[in-house]
């Protein structure tokens, strides 16, 4: 049985439909890779999936549970956790609390010094536990990213959706943006994942999905789809197949 | 505004709740025996103030929804006051709980609507809040059994009752309430409420998004806040002695609330009563000259000096004078974010 199912989901903001009719599966401990052009509802579709926009229709069901009208908070509880594409601390807390806060609301209910004890435990997984006291605004970049991942990590989540948390980084932190994502497999966690750096997705991800203008386009194996004339042709350029 | 840290030892929470009660009990003995009705009456003011401008920081502060509202649950508490004297024998304390559920169950009832809907933040709230003012006044202008346009004579029915026996026994009950005002909002401060309700502050999609119930959380906080404005409003009405719509319900309380909570800032959660206790006293001290529009002026150019001078409050001041070095980054928080 699959993890996560979305079935023909569509999202429309007035007159545009950003999302047209979109299937999508992930499977236990899978990494699904999410790729196309900017505009082809990569990231619309993660958020209806974290329930951070409803949709306009279609149903999205996880665990075999139908999640299509769940609000945000509650698919959290369930299993759901998700990053932000340009990252959103909590400017009131250090790194430690935005951590903790995720943990002290996440799938369960726990108090306030054991939250804290799990986001310690995290922020030495994601290599922050030397910031645990710092204000956010002191955070370089990629540090950043990794609090992006570390606070949905805190949640223990089941299914992770990552927005484009390698973007921007240098090619060593994003080694250890890769090895950190695999890492969510070993756990049996269950990844999505959106890149535009398309090498990235190809080494990571077990399954790839292409959209293009808010449909699926194609999806298949890293190699079918970098091997794919018309997804080469027409979203990944010619640097694809170096 | 360096952030706070998140982790609070449970020991001095506990301390600081003994503390409250103790200087609350204090003022309560204190106040009655030694000062003059004058002080007194200076003291009931002071601490009905303290009470507001708490109960505003607990959710407007807190979750980042600055409110023009808390008049109208203040003037609810008042009337509601005033109506179970005038037309039932129950004593002051059914009265205060009635004040404070009616206040508290409009609040609820604004709440549930307003937050259904994302598009009710910032600004847009702010003017449902005000437009509230407006409704409320009108109906309890109209209804015969509330008002009706006449204004009500509490003072009536209160010679046989306890709280009716002089402005020290209405001190005593404004302070039991600046007390309780101030337990909720020390609860509010580094609690799970507390992260819960600054989440909702600093970004509510991502609050939502780690598993915060945000809904739930600004309806039941909004309700507690405006209950606790109603519950306030009890010992005003006995104070007032005759209450009337259009000074129960002027604006200028809920904007001396906000004003009260940007120049003792909501870095702490003690910062309104400071804030509070600055303005009540430098009102007094203005008195002496004899103007009332000019000291309007010098409270406004206070505000305005105090803004660009301590961007986080004197709450936020006495924060980087405990951790010099640590310069603000943020702006001011709560209230303008």
């Amino acid at each position: 049985m699959s993890l996560l199912r979305c079935t023909a989901v569509t999202k429309r903001f007035g007159g545009l439909k950003a999302l047209d009719g979109v299937d999508l599966e992930v499977g236990a401990g899978e990494i699904v890779g999410l790729v196309g052009p900017n505009g082809s509802g990569k990231t619309t579709l993660l958020s209806t999936i974290a329930g951070s926009l409803p949709v306009s229709g279609g149903r999205i069901e996880f665990q075999g549970r139908d999640v299509t009208r769940l609000s945000s908070h509650r698919r959290a509880h369930a299993g759901i956790a998700r990053t932000f594409q340009i990252p959103r601390p909590l400017g009131s807390f250090d790194v430690l609390g935005n951590v903790a806060t995720a943990a002290m609301f996440g799938r369960d209910r726990v108090s306030r010094s054991e939250a804290i004890e799990r986001a310690h435990g995290v922020l030495k997984r994601i290599g922050l536990d030397g910031h645990a006291g710092s204000d956010v605004t002191t955070l370089t970049l990629h540090e950043h990213k990794f609090l992006e991942i570390g606070r949905a990590l805190a949640l223990d989540p089941r299914l992770i959706l990552l927005d484009e948390v390698l973007g921007g980084l240098n090619p060593a932190e994003a080694a250890a943006g890769m090895e950190l994502i695999a890492s969510l497999r070993d756990d049996g966690r269950s990844v999505i994942y959106i890149e535009h750096n398309v090498r990235a997705v190809t080494a990571l991800a077990d399954r790839m999905y292409v959209l293009d203008r808010g449909r699926n386009l194609f999806d298949g194996t890293p190699t079918e789809v970098v091997g794919d004339d018309r997804v080469v042709a027409a979203y990944l350029g010619g640097g694809a197949r170096a | 505004m360096r952030p706070r840290a998140w982790i609070e030892p449970d020991a001095p929470l506990l301390r600081r709740v003994a503390g409250i009660v103790v200087v609350a009990a204090l003022a309560a003995v204190l106040v009655p025996v030694l000062g003059s009705n004058y002080i007194v009456t200076f003291s009931f003011q002071f601490v009905v103030w303290v009470a507001l401008a708490l109960s505003w920081n607990v959710f407007s502060g807190n979750a980042g929804y600055p409110s023009f509202g808390h008049g109208v649950f203040f003037g609810v508490g008042i009337y509601a006051t005033a109506a179970v004297l005038e037309h039932t024998d129950a004593g002051f304390l059914v009265a205060m709980l009635v004040a404070g559920l009616a206040a508290g169950g409009v609040a609820l009832v604004v709440g549930l609507g307003v937050f259904a809907s994302p598009r009710f933040k910032g600004d847009l709230f702010g003017l449902v809040t005000l437009a509230l003012a407006f409704v409320v006044t009108t109906v309890v202008s109209n209804v015969a059994f509330l008002d009706g346009g006449t204004g009500v004579f509490v003072r009536e029915h209160t010679r046989g009752l306890w709280v009716g026996g002089g402005i020290r026994h209405v001190f005593v009950v404004g302070v039991a309430l600046a007390a309780l005002a101030a337990l909720v909002a020390l609860a509010t401060s580094r609690t799970r409420w507390g992260t819960a309700l600054r989440s909702i502050r600093d970004e509510e999609a991502v609050a939502e998004s780690l598993g915060v119930p945000t809904y739930r959380y600004k309806v039941l906080t909004f309700a507690v806040s405006g209950a606790l404005g109603g519950l306030i409003g009890a010992p005003q009405a006995v104070y007032l002695g005759y209450v009337e719509v259009g000074a129960v319900f002027a604006l200028n309380v809920p904007l001396f609330v906000i004003m009260m909570t940007i120049l003792g800032g909501s870095a702490r959660w003690w910062g309104p009563a400071i804030g509070a206790a600055a303005v009540v006293v430098l009102r007094e001290v203005l008195l002496g000259i004899g103007s009332p529009e000019l000291s309007q002026i010098v409270i406004g150019v206070f505000l305005v000096v105090v803004i660009a001078v301590l961007p986080q409050g004197i709450s936020g001041a006495f924060d980087r004078l405990r951790q010099p070095g640590r310069s603000g980054v943020r702006g001011a928080s709560g209230v303008s974010r």
